[in-house]
């Protein structure tokens, strides 16, 4: 065996690119590449391993010769014996590039930069088979919940659903992240009165009532006695990573497209409107959103420069998101249609049309975290029988937030946040104020997204 | 060796001297030196091939830094690796001319856009800096013609790549003169002087190097003074130079500004040697490790030197050309010491690596020989 070895290595060298075999068994070889840095250095080191690669499988006719004894070799019996175990080992594992390697540190040797690659046999070990980590489907975390006894429900229950709810919240969190990386939109803060909370809560306050669904299976692993008949209870829960995205996806969705009004001079408004509609948000004049946006062509020089902004307001006036271009971002000799040509090309850009596009996202996000869209509601003031009791009746309605009322003139007007359509609103608010007002209220008229009036 | 024979001489005499006299000489370390207002001249490297033993010395600000901590990515170079250029950007500052006078006017409409991007253009080819240029206009143009011909997506995306951001300014401050004699028959004396500061845009630190000087250049440089005459009739021109006219002025400045960078070249190329490390010596030829990558330039005349322990000695003179990574290199000369001879010889049957903590380098002495020739 030692011989045929020998032999194998005596015929490769002069075959092929030099390799030595050392004598504990450890193949050698130096190769080099063209250039320098990490290009360089890796082309030498594929060099190397292909070199090695045909050394070992140069051998394989060979060893089925026979052999020739009065061949000499230093290699000695074990060293020739793991090289003929691992063989097959290290052909595949070259070409896969799993092998360990021992490389030098590259050398300059003109104008290439070359490597010394070496393989011993010693160090391959056993062969491993190799498990790739799948993508998990399920995600298991540990959480922590609090309940109190309330309305016929048991603290413990309480707290059970509260530690499911952070359950989904945290891998909700965690897939979020991820997506982070793809659009910055979906960690952005949202300033929700004084309180700042972010999207991550968001989507996970909306999901976590659906928990029973996402979580898979769960495991109290401990329950400790709060003050006030309170109990906190550690859970391991795993939750299902399917369903869950799908989820959030189908929310983040319906955040992100309303309908929207572009106010703008030509030929900007053109141009938004193409961009908006390329981007799935749909545009028309009765939107309960408006894009306001200005540009303005700066002169540099003999070149001209181009500013853009935009910002996201309701009908009430709240601005929910401003966006501005990078002027900087090209510029162009003042010709006839520079203006629109500096346009097309922010608009066509893809960090400046993602960064508009995030704006109007954490627009559109910030609306649904403030409570949904600002509406008004006209009434006639001498129609209301209770008028003292508008304010509770509107606060009581499912999915109305921040109301205040105001007189202007001979009409109450209550402007309140929505959670829903403007149907859906007229709708609940027919069957709420019928307790509260005179019989010869007119029906309630939708004159736009904005405004629901009585007369 | 006359000057050694004297200066033994004069020591033996001062010995002697001080052996009789008990009370010590005063000494001095200083002497008086004339400020020049003559106008300055390129200096540059002499060819390898005409070097003598004694001129085998080592230039100023070499460099032994190795390339071990490269990335060799332009963009992304660490601070260790002699291979990291600074990036720059240029200015070229005309001081106002202000008052009245003959020709005055005429120098006041100088237009230095131009000889910016001479400076910008001269500058990059000798590869000391990244230079960040100022040409708005032609950057503009190729924008709007990407936008023509490959569409606003492509030009969108060309564009999301960003202009390097300067690390340093390069400015070059000039101060124009005229002087004229004020007879009826009389010539035009322009003088440009230019001095170069690199500034450091945040901290407002102006660098101590490279210390380029102060250059001065004066029309008789490079215009016949025959040329420069003219004849005023009651202060006004008559005939020859039109010392009033923008055009004519500003040729005869631009001549002087485009010498005036030159020199600078010259002057910058020694400030700033190009360093080398010789991998090998196989007889007299040598292979280093940085070629154009570290500024290496063609026909370099460079001092090929061993670095050990902290002490450099010359072992030999080379000129050197180089290729983007790499340079190849003929010593024409040994140094006549025991040091060169060892290399020498071990060079001699095959290819010498230093090795054992003994590092050879090779400095470029300065502008290469035929440099001015051919590059400016």
């Amino acid at each position: 065996m030692i011989k045929k070895l020998g032999l194998l290595a005596l015929c490769s060298l002069s075959a092929q690119a030099q390799v030595d075999v050392l004598s504990d068994g450890t193949l050698q070889t130096q190769a080099c590449s063209y250039g320098r840095g990490s290009t360089a250095i890796s082309g030498a080191k594929a060099q190397a391993s292909a070199d090695l690669i045909s050394f070992i499988k140069g051998n394989k006719s060979l060893t089925t010769q026979s052999a020739q004894q009065h061949l000499t070799t230093s290699l000695d019996d074990d060293a020739a014996s793991l090289y003929e175990q691992q063989r097959t080992t290290m052909m595949e594992g070259l070409s896969a590039g799993a092998v360990p390697l021992n490389y030098s540190t590259p050398t300059l040797s003109g104008n290439d930069t070359c490597m010394t690659v070496s393989l011993n046999p010693q160090e391959l070990g056993e062969p491993q088979e190799h498990n790739w980590q799948q993508t998990t489907q399920n995600i298991s975390v540990t959480v922590i919940g609090q309940g109190w006894k309330k309305e016929g429900k048991t603290a413990l229950t309480i707290a059970e659903q509260d530690a499911l709810q952070r359950a989904v919240s945290q891998v909700m969190g965690v897939w979020l992240t991820q997506q982070h990386t793809q659009s910055s939109s979906m960690s952005m803060n949202i300033v929700d009165g004084n309180e700042s909370t972010n999207m991550q809560e968001l989507i996970g306050q909306q999901l976590s009532s659906h928990s029973e669904g996402l979580v898979k299976e769960w495991q109290t692993l401990q329950t400790k006695e709060l003050q006030n008949g309170g109990v906190e209870v550690t859970v391991m829960a795993v939750v299902e990573k399917a369903p869950l995205i799908q989820k959030a996806s189908k929310l983040l969705s319906m955040i992100g497209s309303p309908r929207v009004q572009v106010i703008a001079p030509e030929p900007l408004k053109t141009e938004l409107k193409v961009w908006l509609n390329e981007q799935g948000i749909e545009v028309g004049n009765a939107a309960s959103l408006v894009i306001y946006a200005k540009s303005e062509v700066i002169k540099r020089g003999n070149n001209r420069q181009l500013y853009l902004s935009a910002d996201v307001r309701d009908l009430a006036g709240n601005i929910y998101g401003q966006w501005k271009n990078d002027p900087s971002f090209m510029s162009l000799p003042n010709e006839p249609y520079v203006e629109k040509d500096l346009m097309a090309v922010h608009l066509a850009s893809e960090s400046q049309s993602k960064a508009l596009h995030n704006t109007l996202n954490n627009a559109f996000t910030q609306v649904v975290a403030r409570g949904g869209l600002v509406r008004e509601i006209i009434l006639p003031s001498n129609k209301l029988t209770q008028p003292e009791k508008l304010h509770d009746v509107l606060s009581t309605l499912g999915g109305v937030s921040d109301v205040s009322i105001h007189k202007q003139q001979k009409y109450t007007v209550a402007s309140l946040r929505f959670k829903g359509s403007t149907g859906e609103l007229a709708h609940a608010l027919e069957q709420a104020l019928m307790t509260i007002t005179a019989k010869n209220l007119s029906k309630i008229t939708v004159e736009d997204d904005f405004t629901l009036r009585y007369k | 060796m006359k000057l050694v024979k004297k200066l033994a001489l004069s020591a033996l005499t001062l010995a002697l001297l001080a052996g009789c006299n008990s009370t010590p000489q005063q000494g001095r370390s200083t002497q008086q030196g004339n400020v020049s207002n003559t106008a300055s001249n390129a200096v540059i490297a002499k060819s390898a091939y005409i070097f003598n033993d004694a001129d085998i010395t080592m230039p100023a600000y070499f460099d032994t830094q190795g390339l071990e901590r490269c990335t060799f990515d332009v963009n992304n170079e660490t601070d260790s690796c002699p291979l990291k250029k600074p990036i720059v950007r240029m200015y070229f500052d005309l001081a106002g001319v202000s008052g009245s006078g003959i020709g005055v006017d005429a120098m006041r409409e100088f237009d230095n856009k131009n000889l910016l991007l001479m400076l910008e253009n001269q500058f990059a080819g000798i590869n000391r800096f990244r230079i960040v240029t100022r040409d708005d206009d032609a950057i503009s143009k190729e924008q709007q013609l990407i936008l023509q011909q490959q569409g606003v997506k492509t030009a969108a995306k060309r564009a999301e790549v960003k202009a390097l951001i300067p690390d340093f300014v390069v400015k070059i401050d000039s101060l124009r003169t005229l002087k004229t004699e004020g007879a009826i028959t009389d010539w035009a004396d322009y003088t440009l002087e230019l001095t170069t500061g690199v500034i450091n845009p945040q901290t407002r630190e102006k660098l101590s190097h490279p210390n380029l000087g102060k250059i001065r250049v004066k029309s008789e440089d490079i215009r016949d003074r025959s040329e420069l005459k003219f004849t005023t009739v009651s202060g006004r021109y008559a005939a020859g130079f039109h010392f009033d006219q923008s055009a004519h002025v500003n040729a005869v400045l631009s001549d002087m500004g485009s010498r005036g960078i030159d020199i600078l070249l010259t002057r910058m190329l020694s400030e700033m040697p190009a360093t080398a490390q010789v991998l090998g010596i196989k007889g007299s030829k040598i292979s280093l490790d940085r070629g154009q990558n570290a500024g290496v330039l063609p026909n370099e005349t460079m001092i090929v030197f061993s670095y050990e322990a902290g002490f450099v000695e010359p072992i030999g003179v080379a000129n050197v050309n180089p290729s983007i990574n790499s340079a190849q290199g003929e010593i024409i000369r040994w140094k006549d010491s025991d040091m060169a001879d060892d290399v020498k010889n071990k060079a001699e049957n095959g290819i010498y690596r230093p090795s054992n903590g003994t590092k050879i380098f090779a400095v470029s002495v300065g502008t290469p020989a035929d440099f001015l020739e051919n590059r400016t």
